[in-house]
C-alpha cells in the first residue's frame, strides 16, 4: 500500500483499525527500500491513534530506527571547518533510544509470558537493532559500548525474553573424536578474507576441508533472515520449521551431516543459523573478529550449542565477554563454549628478520608515514591527518601515504559527512598526502614509507598493520579508543608501540626519525621480528589447529577416570525444580565439583514439579555440566490434576480423601505425602551407590523421608552420610518451639538418623543451637551453612534504576508468598494507609512476584484474593520469576518489601538477594527474627518497631523517603554489606570441611566424636550380605 | 469443511463453584488465549463484573438451577407442567445437596450449558468444589478434564503438535452454542 493511500485509510473511521495494524509492516518495507520520508509520514500518524502496548512499542522502535538512519549527529557543526568539531553520535538523544529499547523489551516479556514467541522475538530483535544501530557504533564517535560501566545493553539483556533466548539447550553427546582425517566445514557469510591461511593450515594438517559460502551460488538465500532466526531461537514453531527446511536442503544437508567440525568465520547470521542446525554429533566453532561485537547477531547465537569461540585479540575477548552475557566468564565457567584468543595468522614471506636485516627503503621513506586500509570511519583517517599536521609543524617534509581501496560513498548521512570531511582535508593537504589504491604487493608500495600508523577507533588485530611492520615500517599504534577500557592496542602490541594522542604519535615518530639510519633499521627489524614471532602463520597456526581439530577429546580428560571422590547427593528439589531449595542444592553440587568430586544427584522426575511450583529451566544453565542427575519416577499423587483418574470418593469428598490419604502415607515413614516414597528412594539411591561406590552420601531434607534413605544406604553399603538439614525437622520454625517430642515416632527416627550422621548442617545459628541442646552428644557435629545470594549468575543484582518521584515509586516483593492471609492483609492495609498519608506513595505501586499457591491453586489461594482486592490501591501480582530473570525483576523496582513468616528460626533466602540489590528494604515480620542478624548493619534497612498497621504504614513512608534520598555511596555501602553473604562464601567452609574428611586426601583424619571412620568407597569392605 | 480450512480453536471450559479472583484468572486465561484456545467459563457464583471484564474470556454462564427457557417458549402445557414440577423437585433436592452437586445439576439441566460442554475439548475445575461437577461432566463426553489451569496449559502444549495435522470438526451445529452467552 502506498503511504498516501495508507494516510487516507487511517483518516477513515471504517478503515482506521486495519490501517493501524498495517502500519508496522508498511514502515518496515519503506525503510528497507530506503524511502525514509514516506515511512516518517506514517509513523507519527500511526502513533497518534495506536492503542495497545504491542503496537505502540513496535511503532516507537521503528521511529527510533528511522531517526537513527537519518540523523547526522554533527548537524549544526560547521561543515567547512577544518578542525574536528563533530562529536559524532554522542549528540544523539541516547536516553530516548534506550527508553524505546526498554519499551520494546518489556513488550517482548509480556508477549513471552503468554506464549507469543514470534511477537516476543520481533520486539526483542527490534530493541537490539535500536541499541546496536550502526550510527551509534561505527562512526567517528565513541561507541556507548566502549565504556564498561555504560550498561548500554541492559534494557535488553536484563529482560526475561533475552534471558530465555540464552537458556542453555540440553547438551547432546558428541561423537567420538574424528579419525585421522577430520572433516571440517568452513562456513562464511560472504567474507572469506581471513580464511585463506586457515584453510591452508587445515589442509596441511591433513583435514578434509569444504567451504560453504552462504551467499554463494550454492546456498544463496538459504539461510532465513535474522527475524526468523530470532523467532526460532525463542521456539516459534513456524520459524523452527523454516530453519529445519534450510538445514535439510540438498545443497547443505550432506555437508552438515558429514562434518566433524563446523567452523563459522565471523559471527553473523551464519553463526546463528549454524547454532540451530549443526547436528549434535559435530563440533561447532565460531570465530569473532571485531565488528560483530557491536552487532545484533552475537546476541542471537545459541552459545550453548557452540563448543569453542575463537577471538582474535585479548581486548576483543574482554569486550565480547562484557557485551554478550552468554559469554561472560560467570556463564562459561560452568559449561558453555570454551573461549580462546588466537590472532589472525599473518602470511609473511621469508625467514624471520634478525637485527642485521635491512629493508630496501626509498629516500623519502624517512619522512613518510603509511596508513594501510584507511577508507572507513572506523579506521579514522582524520586522526592520521591530525598526526600529519603535528609532524608538519616540526618539519614540512613529512608525508602521509594512504594505501588501500578508495573511499566508497557511504549509505548513511553521518558516514557521508565524515567521508566529505576526510576528502576535504586530504585535498587541503595537497602533496603532503598521497593515495595509493589497493595493491597485491604491499612490501613494494611500502618501500616509500618508513613508518606505519594504526589510527583506528578499534581493531580486532590489525592484520594490514602487521604486514606493514613485517615489511620494515616502524610501528605507531593508536590505543584504539573503542576498546581502550578493555585493554586496547596494548593487549595486541608491545606497549612501546602504543600512543594515546596525535601529539604523542608525532613525538614518537619524530624521535624515531631523529635516530641514525642504522638504529632505525635495527628497530624496524626487531619490530618485524615481533610480528613474525607473534602473528606469523608458523606461530599462530598450531594454536588455531589445536582449537579447530583438537588431538584428543576434552571429555575424556574431564572424567577423571574414576579416581575422583564420588558424592551421591539426595536432593529432592534439585534444578530445574522451581523451588527455593534448588539454589542451595545447585551451589552445593557445584562446590563439590569445584573441589574435584564427581557428583551424582538423586532427585525425582522433573515433570513431577509441574504439579507443584513448576520448572525453572534457567537454573539448569547454572548447574555444572559434570554433575550427573538421576531422576527417580516419583510424583505426588495428591497433586495429580487429571480429574478423570479420580475415584468417586476423591471427586465427591476431596477433603476427606486427603485426610485419609495422609494417614496412610505415614505408614512407611512418619511423613505425610512423602512417606510412600521411602522404598523407591532407598532402592534408587542404593542402586546408584552400587553402580559406583560413593565416598559420601549427602541428604537434604525436606522431604524428611530422605533421612530413611541415608540410614538405609549406610546400612547396606557402609557409605557415610551427612544431613544438610536446612530448616530442621523437630524444630517448629514458624511457632518457635518443638514440632514433635523426642519419644514420638518422628522423634525416634530423627535421633536414629542424626546419631549416625557424620555432620549436620542448618541454615542459621538458632536452629543449630536448638539441635545442639536437643542432642548434646552431637553438638560438635552440628554446623551452620547459611544461605546467600547467588553471584555466579552472570547478571549483577545491583539495581541501576533511580527513583522518579513524579512517576511514583515501585515497591516490590520477590519470593514465594507464603505468609498467612492475615499477615498479608496487614501489610496491604498498611500500604493503603501509607498511600493516603504520603503524596509520592499515592502514585506508587506494590508488586508481588513469585509463587502464590502451588499446583491447582497456583495464583488462586487466599493470598491471591488479598492481593486482588488491593488492586485499586496499586497492588499487583506479576507471576513467578525464573532464576535467570531475577536481576531484571529487581531492576524495575525502587524499594523492597521483606515480608516473612516465622520468627527467630526463619532466615529466608530472599533477604540475601534483597541486600545484594542495594535497594532500601522494609521489614514486615515479627521481631525478633533470624533475618535481623543478617540485616543488622545494612544501611538502607527500615525496621518498624512492631508488626502493626500503624508501624508498617510509617515504615512504608520512611522507605519511600530513603529510596528518594539514597545516594550512590549509600547504595554502594549497602551492596558492600551484602557482599559477605554470597552463597558460595557461606557454603564453602562446610564443603571444604567435608572435602577434607572424605575427599581421599587424608582418610585418617576424622573428628573424635564422630561415628567410626569410613574407608574410601573402593577400599571399603561390603557389609555382611551386601553384594557389590 | 474443506481440507485446507484452518483447524477450529480448542475450546476450554472453566468450571468454578467458589467465586474466582481476577488474580487467579488473569495470567492463566491470557496464556490459554495466546495458545489459540476459545475460553468459556461456567461459574456457580458470579464475581463482580470487573473481575471478568477484559480477561479475554469468549463467554461465561452462570451455573444455577433455572426454569427451562425452551419449556417457557413452548405452547405445550404438558411440557411446561413437567418443567415446573422438575424444577420444584430439583429445588427441593438442592436444599439438601452440596454446592458441587448443585452445580452439576444446573449444568446438566441447562441446554445452553450442555451445548457449551458438548463442544468442550478440555474441562478445567477452578477450585476444589468444582472437581465433582467436572468429574461427572468429563465422564459423559470423555473430555480431558483437569484440576487447575496450569495442568490444562500443559495439556494444550502437549496436544498442539497433534492438532496441527488436522482438528476435528465441531460437533454442534446450528446457532453457535455459548457464543457470547451470559448468566
Amino acid at each position: 500500500m502506498p503511504a498516501d493511500a495508507w494516510l487516507r485509510a487511517v483518516e477513515d473511521d471504517s478503515t482506521r483499525t486495519a490501517a493501524l495494524r498495517q502500519a508496522p509492516p508498511l514502515v518496515a518495507r519503506r525503510r528497507r527500500e530506503g524511502r525514509h520520508p514516506q515511512a516518517l509520514d506514517v509513523v507519527p500518524r500511526a502513533l497518534r491513534d495506536a492503542r495497545g502496548t504491542d503496537l505502540l512499542a513496535r511503532l516507537g522502535g521503528q521511529q527510533a530506527l528511522l531517526t537513527l538512519d537519518l540523523a547526522d549527529p554533527a548537524d549544526g557543526a560547521d561543515p567547512t571547518a577544518g578542525a574536528r568539531t563533530s562529536t559524532g553520535a554522542e549528540g544523539l538523544d541516547r536516553a530516548a533510544r534506550r527508553d524505546a529499547a526498554r519499551t520494546l523489551a518489556d513488550a517482548a516479556d509480556r508477549a513471552l509470558a503468554v506464549g507469543r514467541a514470534a511477537a516476543a522475538a520481533d520486539h526483542l530483535l527490534q530493541a537490539l537493532h535500536v541499541l546496536l544501530h550502526r550510527s551509534l557504533h561505527t562512526l567517528d564517535a565513541p561507541s556507548p559500548l566502549s565504556r564498561k560501566d555504560s550498561g548500554w545493553l541492559d534494557p535488553v539483556t536484563r529482560s526475561a525474553a533475552y534471558t530465555r533466548l540464552h537458556l542453555r539447550t540440553p547438551g547432546a553427546p558428541r561423537t567420538a573424536a574424528p579419525g585421522d582425517r577430520p572433516r571440517v566445514l568452513l562456513v562464511t557469510d560472504g567474507n572469506a578474507h581471513f580464511l585463506g591461511e586457515v584453510e591452508r593450515g587445515l589442509v596441511g594438517a591433513g583435514a578434509r576441508v569444504t567451504r560453504l559460502d552462504l551467499t554463494g551460488p550454492r546456498a544463496d538465500g538459504l539461510v532465513p533472515v535474522p527475524a526468523v532466526l530470532a523467532r526460532a531461537r525463542l521456539g516459534d514453531p513456524a520459524a523452527l520449521a523454516a530453519v529445519d527446511a534450510s538445514a535439510t536442503a540438498p545443497e547443505v544437508a550432506a555437508l552438515l551431516r558429514e562434518a566433524d567440525t563446523v567452523v563459522v568465520d565471523w559471527c553473523t547470521a551464519a553463526a546463528v543459523w549454524a547454532s540451530l542446525v549443526v547436528p549434535a554429533g559435530a563440533r561447532l566453532v565460531v570465530r569473532l573478529h571485531s565488528i560483530e561485537a557491536f552487532s545484533v547477531e552475537p546476541h542471537l547465537v545459541d552459545w550453548s550449542r557452540v563448543d569453542d569461540v575463537v577471538l582474535v585479540g585479548a581486548q576483543l575477548e574482554s569486550l565480547v565477554r562484557h557485551v554478550v552475557p552468554a559469554l561472560a566468564p560467570a556463564r562459561t565457567r560452568r559449561g558453555g563454549p570454551r573461549v580462546h584468543v588466537v590472532p589472525n595468522p599473518v602470511a609473511l614471506d621469508g625467514p624471520p628478520p634478525d637485527g642485521r636485516t635491512s629493508f630496501d627503503k626509498r629516500p623519502d621513506a624517512a619522512r613518510t608515514v603509511a596508513v594501510v586500509g584507511w577508507a572507513q570511519p572506523v579506521k579514522d583517517p582524520l586522526w592520521a591527518l591530525e598526526v600529519l599536521d603535528e609532524l608538519r609543524q616540526h618539519d614540512p617534509r613529512w608525508r602521509l601515504l594512504l594505501v588501500g581501496a578508495d573511499y566508497p560513498e557511504p549509505q548513511t548521512a553521518p558516514a557521508r559527512r565524515y567521508r566529505a570531511q576526510v576528502l576535504r582535508r586530504i585535498e587541503a593537504a595537497g602533496d603532503a598526502v598521497r593515495r595509493v589504491g589497493w595493491t597485491a604487493d604491499l612490501p613494494e608500495v611500502l618501500r616509500d614509507a618508513g613508518y606505519v600508523l594504526s589510527s583506528s577507533r578499534r581493531e580486532s588485530h590489525g592484520v594490514a598493520f602487521c604486514e606493514a611492520v613485517a615489511a620494515g615500517c616502524l610501528p605507531v599504534a593508536r590505543d584504539w579508543p573503542d576498546v581502550a577500557e578493555f585493554g586496547g592496542a596494548g593487549e595486541v602490541f608491545p606497549a612501546g608501540w602504543v600512543v594515546r594522542s596525535p601529539r604523542e604519535a608525532a613525538a614518537r615518530l619524530l624521535a624515531l626519525a631523529a635516530e641514525p639510519d642504522a638504529v632505525r633499521a635495527r628497530t624496524a627489524a626487531d619490530a618485524a621480528g615481533v610480528v613474525h614471532a607473534r602473528y606469523g602463520t608458523a606461530a599462530v597456526m598450531p594454536r588455531l589447529l589445536e582449537v579447530l581439530v583438537p588431538a584428543g577429546s576434552a571429555d575424556g580428560a574431564r572424567s577423571g577416570g574414576g579416581t575422583r571422590p564420588h558424592l551421591v547427593y539426595v536432593a529432592i528439589g534439585f534444578p530445574p525444580a522451581a523451588k527455593s531449595s534448588a539454589y542451595r542444592m545447585r551451589a552445593t553440587a557445584n562446590l563439590f565439583v569445584d573441589r574435584g568430586w564427581d557428583v551424582t544427584v538423586v532427585t525425582i522426575d522433573r515433570h513431577a514439579w509441574d504439579l507443584e511450583y513448576g520448572l525453572d529451566l534457567s537454573l539448569l544453565d547454572l548447574v555444572d555440566p559434570r554433575v550427573r542427575i538421576v531422576e527417580l519416577p516419583l510424583r505426588r499423587a495428591d497433586l495429580d490434576p487429571d480429574v478423570r483418574g479420580y475415584s468417586w470418593f476423591r471427586a465427591k469428598y476431596p477433603a476427606r480423601w486427603v485426610r485419609l490419604r495422609h494417614r496412610l502415607d505415614t505408614i512407611p515413614f512418619p511423613e505425610k505425602v512423602f512417606g510412600p516414597w521411602r522404598r523407591a528412594l532407598e532402592r534408587g539411591t542404593e542402586a546408584v551407590v552400587r553402580d559406583r561406590p560413593a565416598d559420601l552420601l549427602l541428604v537434604s531434607p525436606a522431604p524428611y523421608t530422605t533421612l530413611a534413605v541415608a540410614r538405609h544406604v549406610r546400612r547396606r553399603t557402609g557409605t557415610p552420610y551427612v544431613v544438610d538439614f536446612r530448616d530442621g525437622w523437630s524444630v517448629d520454625v514458624l511457632g518457635a518451639g518443638e514440632a514433635f517430642g523426642a519419644r514420638t515416632r518422628r522423634g525416634r527416627w530423627e535421633r536414629r538418623v542424626l546419631t549416625g550422621a557424620e555432620a549436620v548442617c542448618t541454615v542459621n545459628e538458632p536452629i543449630a543451637e536448638f539441635y545442639r541442646q536437643r542432642y548434646p552428644e552431637l553438638a560438635s557435629r552440628v554446623h551452620v551453612a547459611r544461605n546467600g545470594f547467588d553471584a555466579d549468575l552472570g547478571t549483577d543484582l545491583a539495581v541501576a534504576r533511580r527513583p522518579d518521584p513524579a512517576a511514583g515509586l515501585a515497591f516490590g516483593y520477590l519470593g514465594t508468598v507464603n505468609l498467612t492471609p492475615a499477615h498479608l492483609s496487614l501489610v496491604v492495609d498498611a500500604w493503603t494507609a501509607a498511600r493516603a498519608q504520603d503524596e509520592v506513595l499515592a502514585r506508587s505501586t506494590l508488586t508481588f512476584r513469585g509463587h502464590v499457591g502451588a499446583g491447582w491453586a497456583a495464583g488462586a489461594n487466599g493470598n491471591a484474593a488479598v492481593i486482588a482486592r488491593a488492586g485499586v490501591h496499586g497492588v499487583t501480582y506479576g507471576g513467578p520469576v525464573a532464576k535467570a530473570d531475577v536481576a531484571a525483576t529487581y531492576g524495575r523496582w525502587d524499594a523492597l518489601l521483606l515480608a516473612l513468616a516465622g520468627g527467630r528460626f526463619v532466615t529466608s533466602g530472599k533477604v540475601y538477594e534483597y541486600m545484594a540489590t542495594g535497594l532500601p528494604v522494609l521489614s514486615a515480620h515479627e521481631m525478633p527474627h533470624a533475618a535481623q542478624d543478617v540485616l543488622e548493619g545494612y544501611p538502607l534497612w527500615v525496621r518498624p518497631p512492631g508488626l502493626t498497621v500503624e508501624a508498617l504504614r510509617d515504615g512504608f513512608v520512611e522507605t519511600a523517603r530513603r529510596a528518594l534520598s539514597a545516594s550512590e555511596e549509600d547504595r554502594a555501602a549497602a551492596r558492600d554489606h551484602a557482599g559477605r553473604f554470597e552463597r558460595s562464601l557461606q557454603l564453602d567452609p562446610v564443603v571444604a570441611m567435608l572435602d577434607e574428611r572424605f575427599g581421599r586426601r587424608d582418610p585418617a583424619r576424622r573428628t573424635e566424636d564422630g561415628p567410626a571412620p569410613a574407608a574410601p568407597a573402593d577400599r571399603r569392605p561390603a557389609p555382611a550380605g551386601v553384594r557389590r | 469443511m474443506s481440507p485446507d480450512a484452518a483447524p477450529r480453536p480448542l475450546r476450554v471450559v472453566l468450571v468454578g463453584v467458589v467465586v474466582p479472583t481476577r488474580t487467579a484468572l488473569e495470567i492463566p486465561v491470557a496464556a490459554l488465549v495466546a495458545r489459540g484456545a476459545e475460553v468459556l467459563a461456567l461459574l456457580h457464583t458470579l464475581p463482580e463484573a470487573r473481575v471478568l471484564t477484559g480477561l479475554g474470556l469468549h463467554g461465561h454462564r452462570r451455573l444455577v438451577l433455572t426454569r427451562s427457557s425452551r419449556a417457557a417458549a413452548t405452547r405445550s402445557p404438558v411440557r411446561r407442567a413437567v418443567d415446573a414440577v422438575s424444577y420444584r423437585v430439583l429445588r427441593l433436592l438442592d436444599r439438601r445437596s452440596s454446592a458441587a452437586v448443585r452445580a452439576f445439576r444446573a449444568a446438566r439441566r441447562d441446554p445452553q450449558t450442555r451445548a457449551i460442554l458438548r463442544d468442550a475439548d478440555v474441562l478445567v475445575a477452578l477450585d476444589r468444589v468444582a472437581v465433582y461437577p467436572v468429574w461427572r461432566l468429563a465422564r459423559v463426553g470423555r473430555t480431558p478434564a483437569f484440576y487447575g489451569i496450569p495442568a490444562a496449559l500443559r495439556h494444550l502444549d502437549d496436544a498442539a503438535p497433534a492438532r496441527r495435522h488436522g482438528a476435528q470438526e465441531r460437533r454442534t451445529t446450528g446457532h453457535a452454542a455459548g457464543q457470547g452467552v451470559s448468566g
